[in-house]
């Protein structure tokens, strides 16, 4: 197998998909660091700094891919635990006996063996942190479990049903572990220093000790999941695990790619790649999305992702026999050196065209012959934040220079021409697959039997293709604004509650409060026992007098706080400091926000979904406003009239 | 004596469904006597056959002496007494949504005096509707223990909580000493210190095997979701947080969707233990747990095409299946069953008096059901109880249906935006609870609902709950956007 087919083998199933703790790593593939905080976390406990007594429990939290199990095999390794020849199947627990402890490495994600669990089967986690309790009477238990926080939401809801685990230590470690409980025990804290001064790892960890039932716990937890390892760290202005990654594959790679067809867009890809700006302006479109989606990439999407960008996806072509993407495209190049005519080679290429970079990064469809048909390739859950920074959707930067050259398709011209003797940025990503795709293009476009749907289709997607692959050139993305508005809120309230940013302060308040003038300067006029907490606006169907309530728009105010990892706008009331309206601060939010001050609000595609959100945050913090705050009113079109109250 | 089975009593759906929070009203605020000769409603359109109707909400002259009224409980202008102008917006406040095809518009039953300006007669335009108080309050008593207070008393508090606060508590002054007036007792005060609930409106009692089946087994049924929902809901965590209208607008979609969930899960129960009793080939134990807790969500949610999606057929066959299969089972037990301690038990005594002719009534049940109009009507209240209201404007958009014609022939899945809020809000114990979308998924299944977790994922970005999703599947954190303290 060659370094593409093991590429492929990896994003699309093989046996690297999931990692387990005792097996060995292959040491062809390059390795990312360990995530924040987690070297730090393995290197407490293998040096035991607590007395030897109790339970210490280690907690790794997050969803699948983010390395967990390969932070426990690094932990196996630095306590001389060999965890190997364990069995075929993975294992839920690892135990042995180390300096006078029992270690036990509890991998969470595999299911509970029923016959081992019984009845506790649904409540494994609580059943298993219930037997160390018991056990650590006697002799000190350290555990290192890598957990799914959505296992813990499960466990929690079974034990108010499974009986058989009484055990409180379990049931408030979980709770802890969840985030319901502020400590593992209430009134019995342990001093802190009781073994060692607080571990200072950041936001994303936790802990916590106590005695319980008469033995000593003490819980560390830390998420794995809440740190972007595709934004650059703070080590160097151009680094980061994901372009490292990415560079060390290409290298791997690219032997194998040269003995490919010239046509072949593997090889077109790697050629890119090759280049650290390419990679670099890759990575700029992940963090993009990452911002976008608000959710993090993890180590598994990010082997999907460069599997992606270098191979395209697996399906993306029905072809016969052919196996996985690398098959797909050897199948279409046959097709494409037998084509006998223009349209067939077209066809051909632009099947291929699926597998460039660009295009499968944004999951880009393909036009079909009959004008109508498009084809997308198939979907992934990383693809959310793809979508919204696709600059051929949302409009990036080199939009306007692509859109002029493709006027030249009209007077029988290369836009590729045109661009590439103006020194546009597409020259550097230029290969000789776009060369025949193009070429392949203009001939079918330019045909006397090329139906006028169908030639328009194609000139408009072939402008989304060259737009699309210049954002590797350039990094610039759709919705880029947007974007750095929210990163500029996530960076604000990174270390504590802050204002938002002046970019959207306006907008945001604008929206939560719209001042139409019915009520003077900075003044709102909502209607008063509405189902909806909306402003009067002047309709025709408020001629009659309508009960409303006028609130200076001072009376809200706002900050903006982080939470597991989103940005979340609080609204409080002026001068008080608890919270009585809280909406996500997401990407359309902004966008919205930023349109308000174009005077395009609730122009945006999202509005409609915004709009409801707006509402119930309006409506929750004016319900909890004092009556002082509020002046009760009859209004007419008119003008209205202040009431007593 | 109790009765054999869940005695829910047959309903009848209400057009504009503000009449259920009304029916409550009435149940626990005693009318005058003599009151009653004529059924209310705020706003009436047309004129109805049959059946006295007053309307409440003041028109013509009533208008300025009920702003007389409301000046004399402090509402008024400043300055010059516009006492007209003032009682029209006030008025006009109280609208509830007006139906396309009502011939009335409810109020929107804020607070107590606006709930009582209509009733079940005035609401349904017919001289003896259901008694949706006991059938409310049946279905809250079925949901848990016995702790000696009914879904009309534990609405009280949140009324009572609403109708204190400025400016509602003036308005529920005036409404009290001037609309309603003859309506009221003279002697009781006002506001209302206590609930008195009305002896036909308490709850049925539930079977002697019901509540230790419920309990040992620790089944979650419709029942249940609408005890847990209302109990919260009328907590003084949840109806402090939420301003009057708002509070009103969920409780009216809790109890839409408990009584729709409620009925459907009953055609589930019977059609079960009919299919049981006529094959005998499940034994007792597993049949009780069948019926208890049905195997197939009661609507039927799946992807796919236009008519793929459509449950309005199935939602209509599987209750007149089960109305039929309820009347055979009826037929079947007679005056038996009274001291069975258990489901299972009941199911070995059916199965010991089925004879042939029996046998043949079950098949038939199970097969070929009859229409009349108790199936008409349970038909329609489970329908309209889940579908968005078609409503006479735009201001009055019903957003918390389930439900949603999209042509003539076929009825979807497709929630209004503030469905999911509500759904989601009822699985958080407070307002500013941790909930996950697995506690969602638990509470919407314990209705009867059970949609893929992409539906409900789609549904709570869309309404812009979901905090953060590093875990994806269960963990994912719901923001119900009341902050956290």
């Amino acid at each position: 197998m060659n370094a593409i087919e093991r590429l492929q083998m990896r994003a699309f199933g093989g046996e690297d998909v999931a990692a387990r703790p005792d097996a060995a790593d292959d040491d062809w593939w390059p390795k990312g660091p360990l995530l924040p905080g987690v070297t730090e976390l393995i290197g407490d406990l293998a040096q035991r700094p607590f007395a030897s007594d109790g339970l210490n429990i280690y907690f790794l939290l997050g969803g699948a891919g983010n390395g967990k199990s390969f932070a426990a095999r690094a932990l196996a390794m630095r306590l001389a635990i060999d965890l190997q020849g364990s069995g075929e199947l993975a294992r839920r627990k690892y135990e042995r006996s180390v300096d006078g402890a029992d270690v036990v490495i509890l991998n969470d994600a595999t299911i509970a063996n029923r016959a081992e669990y019984k009845e506790k089967q649904s409540v494994a986690l609580a059943a298993d942190i219930a037997e160390w309790t018991h056990r650590s009477a006697t002799k000190p238990v350290i555990a290192f479990c890598c957990v799914n926080r959505g296992i813990i939401v499960d466990e929690l809801r079974a034990l108010e049903t499974v009986q058989g685990v009484s055990s409180e230590a379990a049931k408030r470690l979980l709770r802890w572990i969840a985030g319901v409980a502020e400590s593992v025990a209430e009134g019995v804290e342990v001093p802190p220093g009781d073994f060692r001064p607080p571990l200072l790892l950041g936001s994303h960890y936790r802990e916590s000790s106590s005695t319980i039932d008469g033995t000593k716990v003490r819980a560390f937890a830390l998420s794995v999941d809440s740190t972007s390892i595709v934004s650059r760290s703070k080590q160097g202005p151009k680094k980061s695990a994901a372009r490292e990654l990415m560079a060390e594959v290409v290298a791997l790679c690219l032997p194998d790619a040269q003995k490919r067809d010239p046509n072949c867009p593997i090889l077109a890809n790697l050629i890119n790649l090759q280049s650290a700006e390419t990679v670099d302006a890759w990575a700029g479109i992940l963090e993009g999305a990452e911002v976008a989606s608000g959710r993090y990439f993890s180590y598994r999407d990010l082997w999907a992702l460069i599997a992606l960008t270098v191979v395209g996806p697996r399906v993306a072509e029905a072809t016969s026999g052919a196996q996985g993407a690398v098959g797909g495209v050897d199948a279409l190049l046959h097709r494409h050196s037998q084509a006998s005519n223009a349209t067939e080679r077209l066809e051909a290429l632009l099947g291929l065209s699926q597998h460039r970079l660009s295009c499968a990064l944004y999951r880009a469809p393909v036009p079909r012959e009959d004008g109508l048909r498009v084809e997308y390739p198939p979907g992934t859950p990383f693809h959310g934040g793809l979508i919204l920074v696709d600059p051929a959707v949302w409009g990036g930067r080199d939009t306007e220079a692509i859109e002029s050259a493709m006027a030249e398709v009209a007077l029988g011209g290369r836009p590729s021409a045109v661009l590439r003797t103006q020194g546009h940025p597409l020259s550097t990503l230029w290969t000789p697959f776009d060369d025949a795709l193009e070429q392949a293009l203009l001939e079918e476009a330019n045909s006397p039997g090329c139906m006028d749907g169908h030639r328009r289709g194609l000139i408009s997607w072939y402008s989304a293709y060259l737009i699309r692959l210049t954002s590797l050139a350039t990094g610039n993305i759709g919705n880029k604004a947007a974007i750095q508005v929210l990163e500029e809120c996530r960076v604000a309230c990174k270390l504590g509650p802050a204002l938002p940013p002046s970019a959207i302060d306006t907008g945001l308040r604008k929206l939560l409060l719209p001042d139409h003038g019915r009520a003077g300067d900075h003044k709102v006029m909502m209607r008063a026992f509405a189902a909806r907490a909306e402003p009067l606006d002047g309709d025709a169907d408020e001629a009659l007098p309508t009960l409303a309530e006028v609130i200076h728009v001072g009376s809200l105010s706002m900050r903006l706080r982080q939470r597991n990892g989103r940005v979340v706008l609080e609204c409080h009331i002026a001068g008080q400091d608890r919270t009585v309206g809280e909406l996500t601060l997401d990407l359309p939010l902004v966008r919205e926000a930023l349109a308000w001050s174009e005077g395009k609000s609730g122009q945006t595609d999202a509005s409609i979904y915004i709009e409801p959100r707006l509402e119930r945050c309006r409506a929750s913090s004016l319900s909890a406003m004092p009556a002082s705050f509020k002046r009760l009113v009859s209004a007419t079109t008119s003008g209205h009239v202040e009431l007593a109250q | 004596m109790s009765a054999v089975f869940p005695d829910l009593r047959r309903p009848q759906y209400p057009s504009s469904p503000e009449v259920l929070l009304s029916a409550l009203a009435w149940s626990v605020v005693p009318r005058a006597e003599g009151g009653d000769k004529a059924g209310l409603i705020y706003e009436r359109f047309a004129a109805t056959k049959g059946v006295i109707i007053q309307q409440t909400k003041p028109s013509g002259s009533e208008m300025v002496r009920f702003g007389e009224q409301l000046s004399s409980f402090g509402v008024r202008a400043l300055g010059e007494p516009k006492y007209a102008d003032v009682a029209e917006a006030v008025a006009t406040s109280l609208n509830g949504i007006r139906p396309l095809k009502g011939k009335g518009r409810s109020s929107s039953a804020i607070g107590i005096a606006p709930a009582l300006l209509q009733d079940p007669v005035g609401g349904l335009s017919a001289e003896n509707p259901p008694n949706f108080a006991q059938l409310i309050n049946t279905i809250y008593a079925l949901g848990g223990p016995d702790i000696g207070t009914t879904a009309a008393e534990r609405w009280f508090e949140a009324a009572r909580h609403h109708a204190s606060q400025a400016p509602l508590s003036g308005i529920e002054r005036a409404l009290a000493t001037g609309t309603l007036a003859g309506l009221l007792r003279e002697s009781d005060p006002w506001p209302p210190t206590k609930p008195i609930s009305l002896k036909v409106s308490r709850p049925s009692d539930p079977p002697p095997w019901w509540l230790a089946e419920v309990h040992k087994n620790g089944y979650a049924t419709p029942f249940q979701w609408f005890r847990v929902a209302w109990d919260r809901l009328c907590s003084p965590d949840w109806h402090e947080r939420l301003p009057a209208r708002r509070w009103a607008s969920w409780a009216i979609c809790v109890l839409r969707h408990g009584l729709a969930f409620t009925f459907l899960w009953e055609a589930n129960f019977f059609t079960e233990i009919a299919r049981g009793v006529a094959s005998k080939e499940i034994d007792s134990e597993t049949l009780a747990r069948w019926a208890m807790v049905p195997v197939r969500p009661l609507v039927p949610y799946r992807r796919g095409s236009v008519s793929e999606m459509n449950v309005g057929s199935s939602i209509n066959k599987a209750l007149a299946i089960g109305l039929a299969c309820r009347e055979a089972i009826e037929e079947l037990i007679g005056e038996e069953g009274h001291g069975v301690t258990s489901l299972a038990e009941l199911v070995d005594l059916l199965r010991k008096r089925a004879g042939q002719a029996q046998h043949a009534e079950l098949a038939r049940a199970l097969t070929g059901p009859s229409a009349g109009s108790r199936l008409g009507n349970l038909q329609e209240t489970v329908r309209y109880s889940l579908l968005a209201r078609t409503v006479a404007s735009q201001g009055d958009v019903d957003h918390y249906g389930m439900l949603k014609t999209v042509n003539r022939n076929y009825t979807h899945v497709l929630p209004g935006a503030e469905w999911i809020v509500v759904m989601a809000a009822m699985a958080a114990p407070r307002p500013d609870s941790v909930v996950r979308l697995g506690d969602v998924m638990q509470s919407i299944k314990a209705l009867g609902f059970q949609p893929r977790i992409d539906f409900l994922l789609a549904e709570l970005e869309r309404a812009g709950l979901c905090a953060s999703s590093p875990d994806g599947d269960e963990g994912i954190e719901i923001n119900l956007g009341f902050g956290r303290g």
